[in-house]
């Protein structure tokens, strides 16, 4: 076989194509999950016991089963689950529960993300805002999150990166994502290797780029 | 005023204050001295809510405070400034910004009146070309005295203290000291944990001597230095003198 027979800019359009769709994916899934981590982490460090307990369920829940089966969970089970409860039957649009599966779990390791920063801010910092009169939200509001959200850039970006990567699982359920696609570019051509190394490259591409820029913002905000 | 009846508080197995009486009367300047471990910082503490007591009474004027009560502390911190080790200033704003958090979100202060009071306040603490800094920019003698003005701007009628000048470097302890001293000549009601004996003996009005979480001398300042009551104290003043 070839190898120029495969390396056309067609593909390589076809591949961009795809790499877009897992790049908007996970875009869309890290803004989520980053919404549903602080809610959760709010839930885990609240007062209020049963709020902990949900918070703590949700946390291990996620943390302690793969992603696939999540992916999986949305997409055959929770249909199964609906048509029980209402008796009418679902159909599920598969980018919805690949996006909506895939934020649950970010949600999750957000979460934590937040919490342990929240918790690592010295407890300094809290008692000056204390003896200022500040009230523990205005502390929160003032005080902590903003110092949280600087050290946070790292770690959230890493699980966007993970996030990208993570969307191949999404072929399974047919949404045709980078990896899908270079997989049927393989099909059509009998041929797995170039196509693999090609969506390889759209994958480090968006990784490098994604981390050079991170890096650039997280000098500009760190004092 | 701020007095404390048979206050308790212990940290697991340790009891870190066992059964303290002790009044801070209005006008006075009290130095809290004794041995590490001994609870200085935990009476300190303890008295404004960053400790909560096992028992005993706290009051503060005639109210009895409850810290857990959101009112009570509220009303608790309108009267102190708290004054740490690691001065605790915020990283993420400037000194300005410090300064004018509290009594813009707290006592919703006008913003033109609240600049004014920093610039006032910063002259008085030497710092009024720090308007703009950051904390990381500053010594740690300037971001102690950044630290007392961010508690003035509150106007507290009682500055609490705890180990003010133990995290600065020998050469940078007196101009915190000065300022300190300046809110005594005022006539700033104050509690100060410290080891700086000299500056306990120039200006405290009385010297309270802990041990082992129970107040073994409370004197007067030439009397405590000179002619202590109790023999503990004058072992204690035995080691640290040189
Ligand atoms: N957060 C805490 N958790 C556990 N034990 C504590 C805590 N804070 C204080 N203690 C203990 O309580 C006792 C009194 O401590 P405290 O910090 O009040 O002493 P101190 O007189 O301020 O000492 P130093 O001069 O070293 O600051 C000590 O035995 C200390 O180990
Ligand atoms: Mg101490």
């Amino acid at each position: 076989m070839n190898i120029q027979v495969i390396l056309t800019a067609e593909n390589f359009a076809i591949l961009f194509k795809a790499a877009l769709i897992s790049l908007s994916i996970a875009l869309v899934s890290a803004l989520l999950g980053a919404l549903i981590g602080i809610v959760i982490a709010f839930f885990k460090l609240s007062q209020n016991r049963f709020l902990k307990i949900i918070g703590n369920i949700y946390v291990e829940l996620i943390r302690g089963t793969p992603m696939l089966l999540q992916i999986l969970f949305f997409f055959l089970g929770f249909p199964v689950l609906y048509q029980m409860i209402t008796g009418s039957y679902l159909r599920v649009n598969i980018y919805i529960c690949g996006i909506v599966a895939m934020s649950v779990n970010s949600g999750a390791y957000c979460a934590e993300l937040i919490r342990s920063q929240i918790i690592n801010i010295d407890k300094g910092q809290f008692e000056a805002g204390k003896t200022l009169g500040l009230s523990r939200k205005q502390i929160m509001r003032y005080i902590i999150l903003p110092q949280a959200m600087r050290r946070l850039i790292a770690p959230f970006v890493s699980e966007f990166i993970m996030l990208i990567k993570d969307s191949s699982l999404l072929g399974t359920i047919g949404v045709v994502e980078l990896l899908q696609q270079a997989r049927l570019l393989g099909t059509t051509y009998y041929n797995y290797l170039i196509p693999l190394l090609m969506a390889s490259a759209y994958y480090l591409l968006m990784t490098i780029c994604i981390s050079y820029i991170a890096n650039k913002l997280e000098r500009k905000l760190t004092i | 005023m701020i007095k404390a009846l048979n206050l308790t508080k212990k940290f697991g197995s340790t009891i870190a204050l066992e059964n303290i009486d002790f009044t801070l009367h209005d006008g006075e300047v009290v130095c809290l001295i004794g041995p590490s471990g001994s609870g200085k910082s935990t009476l300190c503490r303890t008295l404004c809510g960053l400790e909560i007591a096992d028992m005993g009474e706290i009051y503060y004027d005639e109210r009895k405070i409850d810290f857990t009560n959101d009112a009570d502390s509220a009303y608790v911190y309108s009267k102190i400034g708290f004054v740490f080790q690691h001065f605790h200033l915020f990283p993420h704003l400037t000194v300005k910004q410090n300064m004018l958090l509290a009594p813009l979100k707290v006592l919703k202060e006008n913003p033109d009146d609240a600049l004014k009071k920093a610039k006032e306040l910063l002259a008085k603490v030497g710092l009024s070309d720090k308007l703009e800094s950051y904390p990381s920019e500053l010594s740690g003698g300037q971001k102690q005295r950044a630290a007392i003005a961010r508690s003035l701007m509150m106007e507290p009628q009682i500055m609490l203290f705890d180990e003010p000048t133990s995290a600065l470097d020998p050469e940078m302890v007196k101009e915190v000291l000065t300022v300190m001293k300046d809110l005594c000549d005022r006539g700033m009601t104050m509690l100060i944990v410290t080891h700086e004996m000299n500056f306990a003996r120039k200006v405290a009005n009385r010297i309270v001597f802990l041990e082992g979480g129970h107040i073994i001398e409370e004197n007067d300042p030439e009397n405590f230095f000179l002619h202590p009551k109790m023999p503990r104290t004058q072992q204690f003043l035995d080691k640290i003198q040189y």
